[in-house]
């Protein structure tokens, strides 16, 4: 069959069929989509915004024979009258004013039937676009067991679209759902579009709901009683502090193991090579190089997982709302809005699934603010380099009574991190990108058992997504640095030297080095010589990659705890050789300077993925390294200064 | 049901022609709305009235989060939280 109801010619090829699924969010929108598409979904972006584009096929048994379905989830909407630029693509898609995205031939209004009432002003706007239009009416096992009626059939007809219960969370009425949808040129339409006027519009929806016998569902009552210890002043604030941490520590402590697996794994198969290649060269680029690239992409894996894994369980269960709503006041005053709370939460573990958790903000500028803010927060990565650096400052016996003063500064650092982050999400949020018009609202729905195969989709979704874009650029990235720390190969001048010093010789005399010679008059000021800056090029694959950088490049016996070679190095040429290098003000410097840079390229690849641009990346990059060679500057002379 | 009183006096604009706001009223008021502020930016005003909060609909004010700010509102059958800077928008009546 062909289907294409927009004014083409006859002489147009036959396209696919078209459906959009419309709905607030919380309708169960998504959960019907799953079921339509179920693995047969792409979630990819709206050409040249932030916002998710979830697209799938559906196969739907019509009158002749199986017809393939194009199904379009949009984002959730409470109104199709645009107040933010995420809303705009969303009317604009509708009206085919998207370019390079075909309009939808008819729309399916995905409605919650316990809110039917409310649910009426987004029924009435898809009715007057004057489509195919046919309702979806989600939770009608819970319209029941909460004393609620609605006389689906007389319903249909006083409204004169078709309208269809199904059950989201166990598929029951997805297959006549099907069936319908495989045929929407015979839907019946409305002959006159509903009423706008604020009385009239009243006065139908009234009309619709007494002709379908409708009888509101009483309150859930168990909802009631869970809110109220959720939201209690004292103990809801002390259960959103259990829960956060719990999250904080699973995305921190569960991940870690897990990710040792998988490196361990890849350390296995890249010795593998070394012992049956014969060509060192070849060997140290496919083991070292392409498997340890690979390796580093799949070490994100376990965090996103587990990320999207307790994100979509609080969502689904209805906790993620609630949090949000405790927790606003506080986001507020960065002029962002509860929900953005988890994700500077995880960003503390890792920016690149915290940067991902911000998908989860209705407005994309509080998208963008969250994510330019999301580096700053002391990641994971950034404490085997605070541990070596602290060491150098502060003995670890040094007390103030019986508080470490080593713990003090990582403390320190981690409030320099957080603070940061908040006020530049106030700088992007307030004062460069605006505020948009959109007012803050936030449904808090029932609490509901999730469905596991939401949730497990969800997961799918976001690893998937990571590695098709952001996985291809991390990969590049660990290859190139691969290849310029390691290029040229030494092996005839190394033959004869100890493991540790022939590792030195050849980043000594690689094409980093020359890089890191190059760029040291630009760090100079700050007191780093070209070996920190070739530091600094190793950090870019991750940041913790500093410490081994570091330690082969002072020859350090064993580069994972290379404090004793390092502390002790001098500068070895210049007006400063043979003075120590790591002077407090140059390792202070170092620390205020990795608190700030976004040197961890998986982030810039993840900040490209989820903005879909470059030019977002390339202004967090910018930022943060102004922000931080200034603010690194400025602690060396502060210490400078103090150290007399 | 909503007894007049007392109103919180902290909020922002007080809604006109006598009508308290949405953001005056005490947790645990019960109250009819009687329209959207005239001063409310339009298309706050018609998302306001897309949400459910127009002439005619009953609403509760169930609880104000620990810091004062958003409060949850139910109407229609559904929870929703508003900042007080929105609900001082909406006017209503015992």
């Amino acid at each position: 069959m062909t289907a294409c109801h927009s004014a083409g010619s006859a002489t147009a090829p036959p396209e696919t069929l078209r459906i959009a699924l419309v709905g607030s969010p919380n309708a169960g929108k998504t959960s019907i989509f799953n079921h339509l598409t179920g693995l047969r979904a792409r979630t990819g972006n709206y050409p040249g915004v932030t916002v998710t584009r979830s697209v799938g096929t559906a196969r739907c048994p019509g009158r002749y024979g199986t017809t393939t379905v194009t199904i379009e989830d949009l984002p959730g909407s409470y109104s199709l009258q645009p107040v933010s630029p995420d809303e705009q693509v969303v009317a604009d898609l509708l009206e085919g004013a998207l370019p390079g995205v075909e309009p939808p031939d008819a729309l399916a209004v995905v409605v919650d039937v316990t809110v039917l009432e409310r649910s009426m002003a987004l029924v009435a706007q898809v009715l007057a676009l004057g489509k195919p239009t046919m309702v979806v009416l989600t939770m009608t096992d819970e319209l029941a067991a909460r004393g609620g009626h609605l006389d689906t059939e007389r319903f249909a007809g006083a409204l004169g679209v078709p309208v269809i219960g199904v059950i989201g969370s166990r598929g029951k009425g997805v297959g006549p759902l099907r069936a319908l949808l495989a045929e929407p040129d015979t839907w019946s339409r409305v002959a006159i579009p509903p009423p706008t006027g604020d009385a009239e519009f009243t006065g139908w929806v009234a009309s619709l709901l007494s002709a379908g016998r409708y009888r509101l569902p009483e309150p859930d009552r168990r909802s009631a009683r869970i809110d109220r210890a959720l939201l209690h002043p004292v103990f809801g604030t002390i259960i959103f502090a259990a829960v956060m941490f719990s999250l904080f520590q699973v995305i921190f402590t569960v991940a870690a193991p897990l990710q040792d697996r998988i490196e361990q794994g890849f350390v296995w198969l890249g010795d593998q090579v070394d012992t049956h290649v014969p060509n060192a060269a070849l060997a140290g680029l496919l083991g070292d190089g392409i498997i340890g690239g690979v390796g580093a992409v799949l070490t994100f894996i376990p965090q996103i997982v587990l990320m999207f894994l307790l994100i979509s369980l609080l969502e689904n269960v209805g906790y993620m709302a609630r949090a949000a709503f405790l927790v606003d006041r506080i986001m507020a005053t960065t002029g962002l809005e509860g929900r953005a709370f988890v994700a500077m939460l995880s960003s503390m573990a890792c920016a690149v699934p915290g940067i991902m958790a911000a998908r989860t903000l209705p407005s994309s500028r509080d998208r963008i603010a969250t994510t330019m803010a999301a580096p700053l927060m002391t990641c994971s990565a950034r404490l085997p380099v605070y541990i070596l650096l602290i060491g150098f400052l502060v003995d670890a016996d040094a007390r103030w009574g019986p508080v470490s003063i080593q713990g003090v500064a990582m403390f320190a650092l981690y409030l320099l991190g957080g603070v940061s982050a908040m006020l530049t999400a106030w700088l992007f949020k307030a004062v460069l990108l605006g505020g948009d018009l959109r007012p803050f609202y936030m449904e808090l729905p029932p609490y509901r058992f999730p469905a596991p195969k939401s949730v497990l989709l969800t997961m799918w979704d976001s690893a998937k997504a990571f590695l098709r874009k952001a996985g291809t650029i991390i990969l590049a990235t660990s290859i190139v640095l691969w290849l310029l720390l390691n290029l040229p190969p030494r092996s005839a001048e190394v033959a004869e030297l100890d493991p540790a010093a022939a590792s030195a010789y050849v980043v000594e005399h690689s094409f980093a080095a020359q890089l890191g010679q190059l760029i040291e008059p630009l760090f100079a000021p700050l007191g780093f010589d070209w070996r920190i800056c070739v530091g600094l090029i190793g950090a870019m694959a991750a940041r913790e990659v500093f410490v081994a950088t570091i330690g082969q490049i002072f020859a350090a016996t064993d580069p994972e705890s290379p404090s004793s070679a390092v502390q002790s190095a001098v500068y070895t040429a210049g007006p400063h050789q043979g003075e120590v290098l790591f002077t407090a003000p140059t390792t202070v410097a170092l620390l205020v300077f990795f608190a700030y840079a976004l040197l961890c390229m998986s982030t810039v690849a993840t900040i490209r993925r989820e903005t879909n641009s470059w030019k977002w990346p390339l202004v967090a990059w910018v930022y943060t390294f102004t922000l931080a060679w200034g603010a690194a500057f400025l602690a060396r002379h502060v210490t400078l200064w103090l150290g007399g | 049901m909503w007894d007049g009183g007392p109103w919180r006096s902290r909020g922002p604009a007080t809604a006109s022609a006598g009508h308290p706001s949405l953001a005056e009223i005490r947790a645990g008021a019960e109250v009819e709305i009687v329209g959207v502020d005239r001063s409310a930016p339009g298309p706050v005003a018609d998302r306001l009235r897309h949400l459910g909060f127009r002439q005619g609909v009953r609403v509760l004010k169930l609880r104000t989060a620990p810091l004062g700010d958003p409060a949850v509102y139910r109407l229609l059958g559904y929870d929703t939280c508003l900042r007080r800077q929105e609900a001082a928008y909406i006017e209503v009546a015992g």
